[in-house]
């Protein structure tokens, strides 16, 4: 597939992913919602179980009610016993390219830091986006993101999205 | 202001009961429990028939703090070794599943076969001259299955599966779909909890409709299953059963929660020392459990299917697998954030951890219902004497 090298084209994404990871640093989950089209998905499943082709892994949802049902227990059924973080991204794009309908391919790297309570600051997990984005109404969307991580043991209990 | 209930600390630990702090904490009862309780007379499970299900499949897995290497070398026919070349003990392999006829040791050279035979030794010629390759295979460790796991011991006084579970033998038969039925693996959800391995064991599974507020949310409380304690060690099971799903619109996507083909068995089980089978929905999962030291817990949970369910149920089980009972489950993610608390609190001296609940009804705590505090303590009057406590 041919590379995107237009300018404004690839800031655009990179605009997108800087909205999710700014969404999810505020813990605004619906400003995470925002950045995914209708019908959209999200995945968070690691390495090793696309080496060994297994389904199961971290978070699915694969429609838009799931990622609606995320919000919530995020925002209200989760609230009151988890130990919340700050999370903190850092994010670079491998490449980005024009699919013959239209949609774009894009992969990007991902380390994400976590700060706790305590104040301590670690590396939750290390992985990569592999995204299929259109456009709506103007605006660059995810129709799907599946978060990949080389993490397969994270150090702790994640509460939101990666 | 006084607290109705006393501290104690080790030295004074009389009521199994009233678990001292310490017990969480201490470098030197972590290590005691290694010898006592991972390398003694209980059996662990190192892997699914369905993670290795082909003749050649081997997976790594850690017992205590022991590496581990189990092999499917013929029809069930299953080896479970040390991972750790007879030479010079370099570890053989690295990959949590892999495929392999043989294991070379990338240090010397040395070949084993998938059952632990030493084919090369590489300059034997000039080793010792009663050096034999035959007595040097690598450390076998005693091996059995059973419901479709494979079980290793490294005491040869344990006693057989039947006699370990006891009564707690039926209801993780039933977990994992009667034991018949071949299971296929899904997937896996890993994580460390910043726990004691005990206190993982601790506040698992008996609490469904305290702790969690997507059971009461969703109308799925429970609580009114026996709580069944008896084997090696005590331990537990609740085979209690599920109602189909009213949808309450609650959810968006209702879907999620939905018991599909009449499934409606549903099981919760403890299994000493550090393993955990549940059964809920369509959700099948076992869980893998490994100390990292006093203060932390490394947990594998393996999502079950059936091999042959059909595509529907299987992507049913897929979607209710990932999202529901792990550690970042829609369900269940107050078990992480217990654990983690209850560690934090732990660190304090001479404070009490209190069994009470049900001990009324059940003295032994050997019956008594779901959500009691009772079914926890044959194991706590087992790891006491056991410890030498």
């Amino acid at each position: 597939m041919p590379q995107i090298t237009d300018a404004t084209l690839l800031a655009r994404v990179d605009n997108l992913q800087r909205a999710y990871t700014h969404a999810l640093e505020r813990r605004n989950m619906e400003g995470w919602l925002a950045t995914f089209d209708n019908p959209g998905s999200y995945e968070l499943t690691t390495q090793e179980h696309v080496k060994h082709n297994l389904p199961v892994g971290m978070m699915l949802d694969d429609c838009y009610e799931r990622l609606l049902d995320r919000c919530t227990y995020v925002n209200e059924v989760w609230n009151h016993a988890v130990e919340h973080y700050q999370p903190r991204y850092q994010v670079y794009r491998n490449f980005c390219e024009m699919q013959p309908d239209g949609a774009i391919h894009a992969d990007t790297n991902v380390s994400l830091f976590y700060t706790g309570p305590d104040g301590h600051s670690h590396l939750l997990v290390v992985g990569h986006y592999h995204d299929n984005i259109v456009e709506v109404d103007g605006e660059l969307k995810f129709r799907s993101r599946k978060a990949i991580l080389d993490t397969a043991v994270p150090p702790r209990y994640l509460i939101y999205p990666v | 202001m006084n607290s109705p209930i006393s501290p104690i600390d080790l030295q004074n630990w009389s009521d199994h009961t009233r678990v001292p702090f310490s017990v969480y904490t201490d470098p030197d009862i972590y290590r005691m429990e290694l010898e006592r309780i991972f390398y003694g007379p209980f059996w662990h499970p190192v892997a699914l028939i369905a993670e290795i299900p082909e003749i050649g499949d081997y997976k790594t897995v850690t017992v205590g703090e022991a590496s581990l290497i189990v092999t499917h070398t013929g029809e069930n026919e299953f080896h479970t070794m040390l991972n750790a070349c007879s030479h010079r003990g370099v570890e053989l392999a690295c990959e949590f599943l892999g495929k392999a006829t043989d294991f070379t040791c990338p240090y010397h050279g040395w070949v084993f076969d998938n059952k632990g035979t030493c084919h090369v030794a590489n300059g034997e010629e000039r080793f010792r001259t009663d050096f034999k390759k035959s007595d040097f295979g690598l450390t076998q460790i005693r091996t059995t299955v059973w419901s479709q796991v494979i079980w290793a011991t490294f005491d040869p006084a344990t006693p057989s599966m039947e006699t370990f579970l006891g009564d707690a033998a039926p209801a993780l038969r039933n977990a994992l779909g009667g034991g018949e039925r071949p299971l296929k693996l899904l997937g896996y959800q890993k994580i460390t909890f910043n726990c004691n391995w005990k206190i993982y064991m601790d506040n698992d599974g008996y609490h469904a409709g305290l702790l969690h507020t997507a059971f009461r949310l969703l109308d799925f409380q429970g609580g009114t299953a026996d709580q069944i304690s008896d084997g090696t060690g005590g331990h537990w099971g609740i085979d209690y059963g599920t109602k189909p799903y009213e949808d309450n619109g609650y959810l968006n996507d209702a879907s999620i929660v939905e018991t599909r083909n009449d499934e409606l068995t549903a099981t919760v089980n403890l299994i000493r020392p550090l393993c955990q089978s549940v059964k809920h929905l369509n959700s099948i999962n076992f869980r893998f459990g490994k100390p990292l030291g006093p203060t932390q817990t490394e947990v594998h949970y393996a999502y079950l299917g059936f091999a042959d369910d059909d595509e529907a149920i299987n992507n049913h089980r897929i979607r209710q697998s990932a999202n529901l009972l792990g550690p970042s489950g829609f369900v269940s993610i107050e078990d992480s954030a217990v654990f983690e608390r209850v560690q934090k609190a732990v660190s304090a001296p001479n404070g009490t951890i209190n069994f009470v609940k049900g001990l009324a009804d059940s003295p032994d705590g050997k019956r008594c219902m779901q959500n009691d505090e009772a079914g926890s303590t044959p194991w706590w009057n087992d790891y006491k004497q056991r410890m030498g406590l």
